[in-house]
């Protein structure tokens, strides 16, 4: 009995100064590829992508609190870039897939896509990222809503420069999202695919030429958009307002290039501060784990030789001293392994901190490559714009040649398009 | 004394006459063969063709109301057109010049886009080479390890038909995509046209030195060589 005591306190002492050695060792994650194309999809029914850069996800409450977004890991200017960084993850995978048309990152202003694919960023570290995703086509369709898509790291990728630039980290949140699309379009039929596009079609047209598209789309019961009538083959008008479309993909076109060599451009340091961050963050984790573990044990230690009652007889002098001796080497292990718990607080700390640091030296070297990028697509959008502006006002003009003027007068206008649809900045949370 | 009197009295009504028939002239709207209005605006004084089908006097377009550049004067102008057709014809004309105004202005962007990509792919290239020396096995072997490469070399399936068959990197402009359809191999933009290049995804660290030098090199002449000796170290190492 009195040697079990012993033990106890001593094995207590033991685990609380050995409790934070324990190593979580993580299996390798399985890899989600993008499910492929198995065929050719008949271009009729192939769907044109835009993907949104994602919200930054900043809380407004905490967003001027600097130490308080640090606390959770937020950096607001890495989230203003990786808003746009995971959107070209998002598109290079679906385009990989082989499953759609042209997919593009394209700011908020692009309305007139197949499918428009926006999400916000809820976690993003090198060793987590969570993201809530909604997909919807432009009849209104709702294809995905508000899901959440989360891993943590392939650690795998962090290896080398070489492994990090063969397959990204977050590989499978992207590979899951493209799945979910081609899951989400699968389940339409054919028509209902090839009514996307002349819905997308009928939608740039009546934006361009509002009097003359009158009628060609409706919203039935649901809210959705229905194509009530097509344009003739061959109409001279849609051929001109055809010959715009194609001025307007190159639009998206050039600004999907900026931000592809954003996204270039920011991978290499981007990736080092993952892995940096992972490392940081998995440290800070394994150091706190320590710490709690170490603090409860020795604390646990310290009171069992305080509050265990004494097992031994009075008179026997030999249990006593061997109990004795159990209590002090319990009471000196405990306290011991209590303040090796403090100190691993303390290491946590300094992993904390020293994240904090490497983050705010990325967010200074990326934060001019996110103005520049934005500037340049506010320029070319916002000169664009003038550009449909003039189209728009030469189109009616065609149109009241067209017509004699009557159309205008007997039937009202829907009132011009807004102007302020292209040109203008992504309204990102926070941003 | 009377002469005078005579002549200036005559010289009076003429005078007069001449100013009235210019007043009666712009009060009356005569038509002005001349075509002195300016764009549209004086238009719907205009009466209709009677080669018009429209049964009522045709508006001429009108001036766009958000003085944007569409009224402005060009080679264009649809003011002075007298029938729709003209008209017409005249709105396609400066349909046509600002779409191709908007083409040249947007390929340049497009060109700039891309020389940007371009560098910074030869940079990073080089960057890639000085390093590769010291871990040129441990890549390889990491290659192997990381899997697919999904972000690297994605396939395309684009409106133009050409679904699977041709290689793209992230990024790509649809423009670019459509001239990878009609050159071949993925160094189409590296001077290596008509040449069968492979596509370098076995390649060995010789083999992907010589591919970089290749790429990176802005002296067609060599570039064509180093692209020959590439093909030929491939060729070799396949046998």
């Amino acid at each position: 009995m009195k040697q079990q005591m012993a033990y106890i306190l001593a094995s207590l002492a033991l685990l609380g100064m050995l409790g934070g050695c324990m190593v979580n060792e993580t299996k390798p994650l399985p890899k989600i590829a993008a499910i492929q194309a198995q065929s050719q999809i008949p271009e009729d029914e192939l769907l044109d992508v835009a993907v949104r850069p994602f919200d930054v996800g900043v809380p407004e409450a905490l967003a001027k609190d600097e130490d308080a977004l640090a606390k959770r890991r937020i950096y607001p200017e890495i989230r203003q870039a990786e808003s746009r960084y995971l959107a070209t993850m998002v598109r290079s995978t679906l385009e990989s897939s082989g499953q759609w048309g042209a997919v593009r990152v394209a700011p908020e202003n692009v309305e007139f896509v197949d499918v428009i694919v926006s999400g916000k960023i809820l976690e993003s570290t090198g060793s987590n990222l969570a993201l809530e995703v909604s997909v919807v086509d432009s009849t209104g369709r709702q294809w995905i809503a508000n899901k959440r898509y989360e891993s943590i790291a392939d650690m795998g990728s962090y290896k080398t420069e070489a492994a990090l630039k063969q397959r990204d980290p977050f590989q499978n949140v992207y590979s899951q999202v493209a799945n979910d699309m081609v899951a989400a379009r699968d389940r339409l039929v054919a028509t209902d695919r090839r009514d996307i596009r002349r819905v997308t079609d009928l939608k740039f047209a009546g934006d361009l030429a509002p009097e003359a598209m009158q009628g060609y789309l409706a919203k039935d019961d649901k809210g959705m958009l229905r194509v009530m009538r097509l344009p003739a083959e061959g109409d001279p008008f849609t051929t001109r307002i055809n010959r715009i479309r194609e001025r307007d993909a190159g639009v998206v076109d050039t600004v999907n290039g900026y931000y592809a060599n954003f996204s270039d451009q920011m991978r290499d340091s981007y990736g080092s501060w993952r892995r940096a961050s992972a490392e940081e963050i998995e440290k800070e984790r394994r150091a706190r784990n320590k710490a709690r573990t170490r603090a409860f044990l020795g604390a646990a230690a310290v009171l069992a030789s305080v509050f265990v009652p004494g097992q031994c007889a009075s008179t026997d002098y030999n249990c006593r001293r061997i109990e004795s001796a159990a209590r002090t080497a319990g009471a000196i292990g405990g306290t011991a392994a209590v303040l090796s718990g403090l100190k691993k607080y303390s290491d946590a700390r300094v992993h904390a901190q020293s994240l904090k640091e490497l983050s705010q030296s990325f967010q200074a070297e990326v934060a001019p490559q996110v103005v520049d990028v934005e500037g340049r697509t506010l320029r070319l959008t916002g000169s664009a714009e003038e550009q449909y502006r003039e189209w728009r006002e030469l189109l009616k003009q065609l149109y009241l040649e067209e017509t004699g003027g009557f159309a205008s007068q007997e039937r009202p206008l829907p009132g011009p398009p807004p102007a302020t649809g292209r040109g203008e900045l992504p309204t990102n949370e926070g941003s | 004394m009377r002469l005078p009197r005579a002549s200036i009295g005559v010289c009076v009504v003429g005078a007069f006459a001449v100013l009235s028939g210019c007043a009666s002239s712009g009060e009356k709207g005569e038509p002005n063969p001349g075509g002195q209005q300016s764009g549209g605006a004086g238009a719907p004084a205009t009466p209709a063709p009677t080669s018009s089908p429209a049964p009522m006097p045709i508006p001429l377009p009108p001036q766009p109301e958000s003085g944007g550049s569409a009224g402005d004067s060009g080679s264009a102008d649809p003011g002075p057109a007298q029938t729709p057709d003209e008209r017409r014809a005249a709105i396609d004309r400066k349909l046509d010049t600002t779409l191709g105004t908007f083409d040249e202005s947007l390929k340049k962007e497009q060109e700039r886009t891309a020389q940007e990509r371009d560098a910074r792919d030869a940079t990073a290239a080089a960057a890639g080479d000085a390093t590769e020396g010291s871990d040129g096995t441990k890549e390889g072997e990491d290659e192997g390890e990381a899997g697919s490469a999904e972000t690297e070399k994605p396939t395309v399936a684009s409106k133009d038909g050409k679904a699977g068959s041709s290689t793209a990197r992230p990024g790509d402009l649809k423009s670019d995509k459509d001239r990878d359809g009609t050159n071949s191999g993925s160094a189409s933009g590296s001077g290596a046209n008509g040449r069968d290049i492979p596509d370098g995804s076995d390649d060995d660290i010789v083999a992907r030195r010589l591919r970089k030098a290749a790429e990176q090199e802005t002296d067609p002449e060599l570039r064509d060589k180093l692209w020959k000796e590439y093909i030929e170290y491939k060729k070799n190492v396949g046998k």
